[in-house]
């Protein structure tokens, strides 16, 4: 079992989960709406196709905080 | 002797006096000021030293008397003299002013003489239809000179004032107002004789009142028998003296206290602010900040930070454009009115290779600063101080929307930060910071034609696109230049796209190029 850090703009869970089991499956889990959000595998930007990659796939052996936070546009500011 | 018969001579006082009360004088004033208080009154129809001279007796007789400070003053003397000119509202407002309305001393009887010079038939028949004004007549006959003087006396419950409107103004009216007082007020007589002196004093034989009046005097002044009131006067202040610094004393030993006492409020509310930021620290070390410290360290993005005082971390992270429109740049691409295609070719092809194609990915590198205390993410420390090159570690090119005395863009992530920060889930808000970093807003033409700019002509030789396929390959605009220009050589020779300008380094801009 490794224990993830499950962080979003508005909670923080941390769940043990098997490292065999995919990001997308505890993300659903764990109710976290990653359509709208920029999901961060200890600070490493997920590419396409890494939702559906295991923990132990993507090198994760003991814990890791995966972060997501909301999709926005950077704007002007002067 | 004489009574006073004309308005210069009222202010006289004490060259008028007789010779045996000059030097009682002063000790006469002080008494009769303590019984009679007189604002208004410039000819001294009311107030004069033969007035004074018949209330002293009265005044000291209440003075002597325990607690006179609950009997005195007696009276507030008060004349004016005013032309009426029709409007007979405007007059009486200025008769009776605010200032009557409002005076502090109310409790205390006012005789207030108004002398009508102008338009007095007018203004006559008009107070006579005045209902707030109703006539005493038994006095204001009394108070008659001769059938043509005009007089009215009037008290108004209210202020606690006799009015006495009169068309004429003289020293036998205001002699007889005086002598009317003890009766109408209620004053206590101090000899039993003093009755007979008032009517000396209200008629016209200024002999027979001084006559009346000397024995009096002639008693206060022989011997020390006249420094009595002074003596006792004195007395009394000391007391009230004495008893006014015990009072002030502890007035200002209260506020004091009070001072104290807010002062260790204010203490005691920074002992509690310092020992919540202390429990809040305290589980900090070890929790959210300690927890984002071991997490920061290992985090890939960073490449370096500064610590910039106690609650202020500066970073500087190297971070890929991730999030981008490409509709909006195919759109650049098809408007060949675009600055976009101003510049050379092999630049153009670069862009295309990272928005369209994917080969490559823009990395960039931003700095900013995280007050943890506060919770929220700022542009660089200082960063309007010196050059904006001072901000750069040369790691990579700049993001675009937050540049050093540029730009602070971090758009809609912002408010998602600070939140974070707040409420110092620091892991998050720094994840928020690093998913801005990644973004471009290629739709925001103003800050991505600077990009352009920017990359093409000041940071041609730093770090900007990487192969996906070969993360080893990273590249400069100037490294991609001369790698499209092997690719594709030149069929003329090449125009020297070179930016610096030795003449002007902060115009280098390329030649032909609209900007």
């Amino acid at each position: 079992m490794i224990q993830v850090t499950i962080g979003t703009n508005t909670n923080r869970t941390k769940v043990n989960v098997d490292p065999n089991r995919t990001l997308r499956s505890v993300l659903e889990e764990n109710e976290v709406n990653y359509s709208v959000a920029a999901v961060h595998l200890d600070g490493v930007s997920l590419k396409p196709g890494d939702m559906d990659k295991t923990f132990a796939e993507l090198g994760i052996t003991e814990s890791c905080y995966l972060i997501a936070v909301i999709k926005a546009d950077n704007s002007t500011a002067a | 002797m004489q009574f006073i018969s004309s308005p210069g001579e009222g202010p006289l006082i004490p060259q008028v006096l007789p010779n045996e009360l000059k030097d009682f004088y002063d000790e006469m004033y002080q008494v009769y000021r303590a019984g009679f208080l007189c604002p208004s009154d410039s000819s001294g129809y009311l107030e004069n030293w033969q007035t004074m001279t018949l209330l002293y007796p009265l005044a000291r007789h209440y003075l002597n008397k325990p607690d006179p400070k609950y009997r005195l003053p007696l009276a507030v003397f008060r004349i004016i003299e005013k032309n009426h000119y029709g409007d007979y509202w405007d007059t009486i407002q200025n008769i009776y002013t605010d200032r009557i309305k409002r005076r502090p001393d109310m409790h205390v009887p006012m005789v207030y003489m108004i002398g009508i010079n102008r338009g007095k038939t007018e203004f006559f028949e008009q107070l006579d239809a005045d209902d707030t004004y109703v006539d005493q007549k038994g006095i204001s006959v009394i108070l008659q000179e001769d059938r043509f003087h005009k007089i009215r006396f009037c008290y108004r419950e209210e202020v606690n004032t006799y009015f006495i409107f009169t068309s004429k103004m003289s020293f036998p009216l205001a002699r007889k107002i005086i002598a009317m007082l003890p009766g109408l007020l209620k004053w206590e007589l101090p000899t039993p004789d003093y009755l007979n002196i008032i009517k000396a004093f209200s008629g016209t034989d200024a002999d027979l009142w001084y006559k009346l009046i000397s024995p009096i005097y002639k008693k206060l002044t022989t011997g020390l028998d006249r420094f009595r009131t002074k003596l006792e006067r004195f007395a009394r202040d000391v007391n009230a003296g004495s008893l006014r610094i015990y009072r002030d004393n502890i007035t200002k030993y209260q506020n004091n206290i009070y001072s104290y006492l807010a002062q260790v409020d204010s203490w005691y509310n920074e002992l509690r602010k310092n020992q919540q930021l202390l429990f809040a620290l305290e589980n900090t070390t070890g929790g959210e900040l300690q927890e984002f410290v071991e997490y920061v360290l290992k985090h890939p993005v960073v490449k370096s930070f500064e610590v910039l005082d106690s609650k202020r971390l500066r970073f500087w992270v190297v971070t890929p454009i991730l999030y981008y429109d490409v509709d909006a740049f195919k759109a650049m691409e098809r408007n060949k009115g675009n600055t976009l295609h101003n510049y050379p070719e092999f630049f153009k092809d670069m862009l295309h290779k990272v928005f369209i194609d994917g080969k490559y990915t823009i990395y960039t590198e931003t700095v900013f600063m995280i007050d943890f205390q506060d919770g929220h993410v700022a542009p660089s420390h200082n960063h309007h101080e010196g050059t904006q090159e001072a901000y750069t570690r040369g790691y990579a090119v700049w993001q675009p929307h937050i540049v050093p005395q540029t730009y602070h863009c971090w758009g809609n992530n912002l408010p998602h930060i600070n939140k974070a920060l707040k409420n110092r889930k620091f892991i998050e808000g720094w994840e928020q910071i690093i998913a801005a970093t990644q973004n471009i807003n290629l739709i925001d033409t103003g800050v991505v034609l600077d990009f352009w700019k920017r990359i093409y002509d000041k940071q041609k030789d730093l770090f900007c696109i990487q192969d996906n396929e070969n993360p080893e390959i990273q590249l400069s605009v100037r490294d991609y230049q001369k790698l499209y220009e092997k690719e594709h050589p030149p069929e003329s020779p090449p125009v020297d796209t070179t930016l610096d300008n030795p003449h002007d380094p902060e115009e280098r801009d390329v030649p032909g190029l609209p900007f």
